[in-house]
């Protein structure tokens, strides 16, 4: 038993398993914002310090200069990666991303270990959620950061409470390494301050406070240089809507407690976890028949179909029960004796963590999303898991089998989102693929509507980026387009699946459909809905999808002929408005399109 | 005496007995009524919910001179399914009496329930039901085919198997009162208020625990499951207010407060039985008093200036120093019980009693759009276990005398609620005779399409005549049309242009049957409640209705320039 408790043999099962969650997906191709993070890796190996994109289309918008909304630590690390490896190629990218998971296992399993969670246990918990799993394939900024942000906490409050410098100067530098990955890394000093505060008067003292502040000050630096290179400030925001994009603060809130809900634990036995007393019983009541009622109604209007309306009700109030359980918690924590009990004020520090995560994810982001919702995931799964072994400490068998059974139905959901996002991503080499088996020697060039994995490959095909409407509108015109846009003969490949976008009217009315494929993602589990970019990159309803019979897969073949036609009226009724408003009148026709 | 022994032998029995049979006495003789009040939107649900009852508007509906796309009423459906299975058992068509028998059970089940907590509450539940089954505001609207009685009833019988559920640890009786409960709210929204009062019960109780909570969770998860549908199908939440109409503003809640403590004076208890037994002490006396001078001077000049009748000057300062009386009592009662604590019994339940009172009267005032004595059902409750309680302790030493006082006040509080039960009753079926009166003059008249400017029962009659509703800011009538408009049963005002081109062509009075007046809104007499309104019963009013009948003379005018419409627009002129 020892042996089994020793740390460093629990420090062992938590680096096997990050690796064991990661290195089975090192060769899924790139999807989600992959590409643009290895854009600015190819960018970086040239010009390391440079911040933007010269001349960048995105989204079938030209862009002089392009900046991310987030600071290029992480395509820095890819540059090295891509120097290594000569060109970008989904193992070694995938594989060299792998040491994140690590370093967040790690980090989880000293915060477990601090918060009276078990180390282990929160470990492995953390690194079986979906919302992790899921992401730790990706190589984006979202779970280095997060990683970072753990460990940088974790070296913090070890050092607090052990008073070493060494650990501080750690917890300083990985401060750093988290802000300069992701600015949401910035929320990690506040809650540095917050833990000291809590500790009581004796702690807040300069060695103590040193470490956030010079990485305060270190990120203060960046975005003083950065204004002085680029005379504006970095980018902390998207500047306009993305498709999806939530339009109230209540769809965000939803949003964000269905993420929640569905993508730490497997959802019912979320419920079960969670259920500690009869308060979380009657918030689960609340919030499953108000989710139920609304389901049953979309699912009875068409609205929905089953497997939405099922996992709907599943996973909100899931997801209003954690949040309960933590601000009943908190309450109840401040309510008592906050400054005479440890545990107490660590429940504290805990609820804050993660009511700070989900208020910025509400507030300040442009849609839930669980790679968004990551910081918490950690808070959550500590607390709950304190909770539980506080419930069940006399009852060892009960409690032994119940975070099993949760864990082991976890990873299994994980595990099947996995998968389901690997086939989401082959879509993209497919596309390509098909493209050049069937249209490559059709003549004329070839252009693609789409984004993400699908732009990737299309463009390694040679292909070009087909204008976006909105371009014009924002006085951002397409750098191909109108002296080297579409031509009569061309083809244009339209993919929905992969956010298509309406392109020019000056194109479109030349535009006539030539040939259309359908592929499926096989089911039962999907991180897209029907044809469409929502679900695990951006959350407009669900991270997932329950499809039994799979989400066909369309790509629209289109031919740019000389004839010049008119748009339908009805059919621009149909567009979206912002789109609906650019069109001239002299590209309208009638009923029929004359 | 034989009465008093047998209900001393037999407490349970006989006076469950009696009570049911004086309510039976008090409304199967008006089961003949015409539809009255809005008895007739309740209709036109019921009929809907035969077709589809899950359908929470009325498509293309025309409601008071306003025509609604989708018409959202401000109440939940139950109680309209419930008239829809009575209008299928009668093949569709509408019977009065058959809708009228259809709501006898609702008093039978308060008046039961009612019973029950009264004993809960130490008041003798024969006299406290009494009160509740002879008091204005209940006995008047038992004839009415609307939502207050019903959902007063399953209220009550919610609240008590939710006492006694926690009172004797009864699961049975909680799972009783969360059906009861979810009724009451599925009736009408006022009955969530009985959810947080209940579980002030348990508070005072000190009973908080899951199955008690769990008896008002429900009913609560349900209203928002429901909510949560509505804004699935509809986008929106479901009509809580009026979507028209009266601001929070504070001179409108003032308004509505003078009206609430007034009709709380004068339709709960007889206004002078309730100055005896609830003005109690020097403080509520002298303010009470103040306000009965201020309201005498007030009608006073308005008598003077030829604006209010001469009764004015006695019925309001009466029942506004009744209303101050009671609202004072609770008031004090409320206070009283928060300062020793919780610790005994009756400090809790004298908290639970009068939270319930101000709650409900605090609600009526600020919520509701306008007060009427049929808002204020939810407060005779607690009025009518207090007055009883404080009976016996004025008049309790002696049977006799607690026998002749019992009778004094419920012999006057019936002969008054009889008052007003008649008088609403005649001016119900003054709405048939409208009808048949008017359409024959119309026939006698001639001419194109007939319009109407009115609503309630008087809609209810003359729509099956094929009579067309005259909508707010419509220019619409023809030359030759004609408009019927009844005064009595809230018309609303022609549009500008239409004005300038009618011409009255006819004036019928229908002349008034009873001595007691319950609208007479020149003189500012309801009984139904209008924003306000100065006393809920008179003796003044030349009419039981007036109808005057217009016909469209010239033809409607050209389109002007924009400009002119504004410019030439007198603000007087939408005010009839």
């Amino acid at each position: 038993m020892a042996f089994i408790r020793s740390t460093y043999l629990q420090l062992c099962v938590v680096v096997v398993a990050a690796l064991a969650v990661t290195f089975p997906f090192a060769a899924q191709p790139f999807a989600h914002d992959e590409p643009l993070m290895l854009d600015f890796a190819e960018m970086q190996v040239e010009t390391p310090w440079q911040q933007h994109l010269s001349d960048f289309d995105y989204f079938g918008i030209h862009h002089d200069r392009f900046f991310q909304t987030h600071p290029r630590l992480q395509s820095l690390y890819l540059s090295l990666v891509l120097r290594v490896s000569g060109e970008p190629s989904e193992i070694p990218v995938h594989a060299a991303s792998a040491v994140f998971a690590v370093v967040g296992g790690v980090a989880v399993f000293f915060l477990g270990r601090r918060f009276g969670a078990g180390g282990l246990a929160a470990a492995l918990f953390f690194l079986a959620a979906p919302a992790f799993f899921v992401n730790s394939h990706l190589a984006m900024v979202d779970v280095p950061g997060t990683s970072l942000w753990l460990a940088a906490l974790a070296a913090f409050i070890y050092g607090v409470d052990r008073d070493r410098r060494a650990l501080l100067v750690l917890a300083g530098i990985l401060f750093v390494l988290a802000e300069f990955t992701f600015y949401q890394g910035l929320s990690a000093l506040a809650l540095a301050l917050l833990y000291l505060f809590l500790q009581g008067r004796e702690k807040l003292r300069p060695r103590y406070l040193l470490p956030p502040a010079a990485a305060a000050l270190a990120f203060a630096a960046y975005a003083l240089a950065f204004m002085g290179a680029y005379g504006e400030p970095p980018l902390l925001h998207y500047r306009y809507g993305l498709p999806g994009y939530q339009r109230s603060l209540a769809n965000q809130a939803r949003g964000v407690l269905v993420v929640l809900g569905g993508t730490v634990f497997f959802p019912p036995a979320a419920m079960a976890l969670f259920w500690r007393n009869w308060r979380a019983g009657l918030a689960l009541l609340f919030s499953l028949a108000a989710t139920a009622a609304w389901s049953a109604v979309k699912a009875a209007t068409g609205a929905y179909d089953a497997g939405t309306a099922i996992l709907l009700s599943l996973l909100l109030p899931a997801g209003v029960m954690m949040a309960y359980l933590l601000a009943e918690g908190f309450v109840v924590s401040v309510a008592g004796r906050l400054r005479a009990s440890r545990s107490a004020r660590d429940t504290v520090f805990l609820c804050a963590w993660f009511f700070g995560v989900v208020f910025y994810c509400i507030v300040m982001l442009p849609y839930p999303a669980p790679r968004y919702l990551l910081p918490a995931v950690p808070a959550e799964v500590i607390f709950s898991l304190r909770t539980v072994r506080g419930a069940l400490q006399e009852r060892r068998v009960s409690l032994v089998a119940l975070l099993a059974a949760v864990l082991a139905s976890t990873l299994a959901l994980s595990v099947a989102l996995g998968l389901a996002n690997l086939e989401w991503a082959r879509q993209a080499p497919a596309a390509a693929d098909w493209t050049r088996e069937w249209h490559g020697d059709a003549g004329g060039t070839t252009w693609f509507d789409g984004e993400l994995g699908y732009r990737y490959y299309m463009e390694r095909e040679g292909y070009r980026m087909l204008p976006n409407i909105l371009g014009e509108s924002r006085g951002d015109g397409p750098s191909n387009w109108p002296e080297n846009g579409p031509r009569p003969g061309d083809t244009v490949v339209i993919s929905p699946l992969f956010g298509a976008w309406f392109t020019v009217p000056e194109v479109m009315v030349h535009l006539r459909p030539a040939d259309i494929h359908i592929s499926r993602i096989d089911g039962p589990l999907t991180v897209t809905d029907e044809s469409d970019i929502s679900g695990w990159s951006s959350t407009t309803l669900l991270p997932y999808y329950l499809h039994l019979d799979g989400v066909p897969v369309e790509l629209q073949v289109m031919k740019v002929v000389a004839a010049e036609g008119k748009l339908p009226a009805a059919d621009v009724e149909e567009y979206p408005e912002e789109v609906a408003r650019l069109i001239p009148e002299k590209f309208i026709g009638g009923e029929d399109g004359r | 005496m034989k009465a008093l022994a047998l209900y001393k032998r037999y407490p349970t029995g006989f006076g469950l007995l009696l009570l049911v049979l004086l309510a039976l006495a008090v409304t199967l003789p008006f089961t003949g009524q015409a539809i009255h009040v809005d008895a007739r939107l309740f209709i036109d649900w019921a009929k809907q919910g035969i077709e589809h009852p899950l359908w929470q508007h009325l498509p293309d509906y025309d409601y008071f001179g306003v025509h609604y796309d989708q018409f959202h009423d401000t109440h939940p459906r139950l109680q309209s399914l419930y008239l829809g299975l009575f209008l299928r058992l009668n093949g569709g068509e509408v019977s009065e009496p058959l809708l009228h028998l259809a709501m006898i059970p609702f008093p039978l089940v308060a008046v039961t329930s009612f019973f029950f907590l009264a004993r809960r509450f130490r008041a003798d539940p024969l006299l406290a039901g009494l009160l509740l089954v002879v008091a204005p505001a209940f006995l008047v609207n038992t004839h009415l085919i609307m939502t207050d009685v019903p959902g007063v009833a399953f209220w009550l019988a919610g609240i008590t198997c939710f006492v006694y559920g926690v009172d004797r640890r009864g699961r049975l009786l909680l799972a009783a009162a969360a059906l009861f409960f979810t009724i009451c709210i599925f009736i009408y929204y006022q009955g969530l208020s009985v959810l947080p009062l209940a579980f002030l019960y348990l508070v005072v109780k000190r009973r908080v625990s899951a199955g008690p909570v769990t008896a008002l969770a429900l009913p609560a998860a349900l209203f928002v499951a429901y909510v949560s549908a509505h804004i699935a199908y509809y986008g929106q939440p479901p009509t809580f207010s009026y979507p028209f109409g009266l601001p929070l503003d504070p001179f409108s809640v003032l308004v509505r407060f003078r009206g609430t403590l007034v009709l709380a004076g004068g339709a709960l208890v007889f206004p002078v039985a309730a100055l005896y037994i609830f003005l109690h002490g020097r403080a509520v006396t002298y303010v009470a008093a103040a306000c009965g001078v201020v309201a005498t001077l007030w009608m006073a000049v308005l008598y003077v200036t030829g604006v209010y009748p001469v009764e004015h000057m006695i019925i309001l300062p009466l029942l506004l120093a009744a209303g101050i009386a009671v609202v004072w009592w609770f008031g004090a009662a409320f206070a009283g019980s928060l300062v020793p604590g919780l610790a005994g019994r009756s400090g809790g339940d004298r908290l639970f009693l009068s939270t319930w009172f101000l709650g409900t009267f605090f609600y009526c005032f600020v919520l509701l759009p306008y007060p009427s004595p049929r808002h204020m059902i939810p407060l005779l409750p607690p009025l009518a276990i207090v007055a009883a309680r404080r009976m016996e302790e004025l008049w309790g030493g002696d049977g006799r005398r607690l026998l002749k006082a019992t009778l004094l006040v419920v012999a006057s509080t019936l002969a008054l609620a009889l008052a007003v039960a008649v008088g609403e009753h005649l001016r119900a079926d003054n709405n048939r005779e409208v009808a048949r009166v008017a359409s024959e003059r119309v026939d006698q008249l001639g001419g194109g399409t007939v319009w109407f400017n009115g609503g309630l029962g008087f809609q209810y009659y003359v729509q099956p005549l094929g009579w067309r509703m005259l909508i707010l800011d419509s220019d619409e009538p023809a030359p030759g049309d004609l408009i019927v408009e009844s005064v009595g049963n809230n018309r609303w005002y022609f549009d500008w242009r239409l004005k300038e081109r009618i011409e009255l062509v006819d004036t019928i009075d229908f002349p008034r049957r009873w001595p007691l007046v319950t609208e007479f809104i020149e003189c500012r007499i309801s009984w139904l409640g209008q924003i306000g309104n100065m006393v809920p019963y008179g003796f003044s009013g030349d009419y039981e209705d007036r109808v005057y009948i217009y016909r469209v003379t010239g033809e409607q005018p050209a389109l002007r320039p924009l400009g002119s419409y504004f410019s030439g627009i007198d603000k007087d002129d939408t005010s009839k």
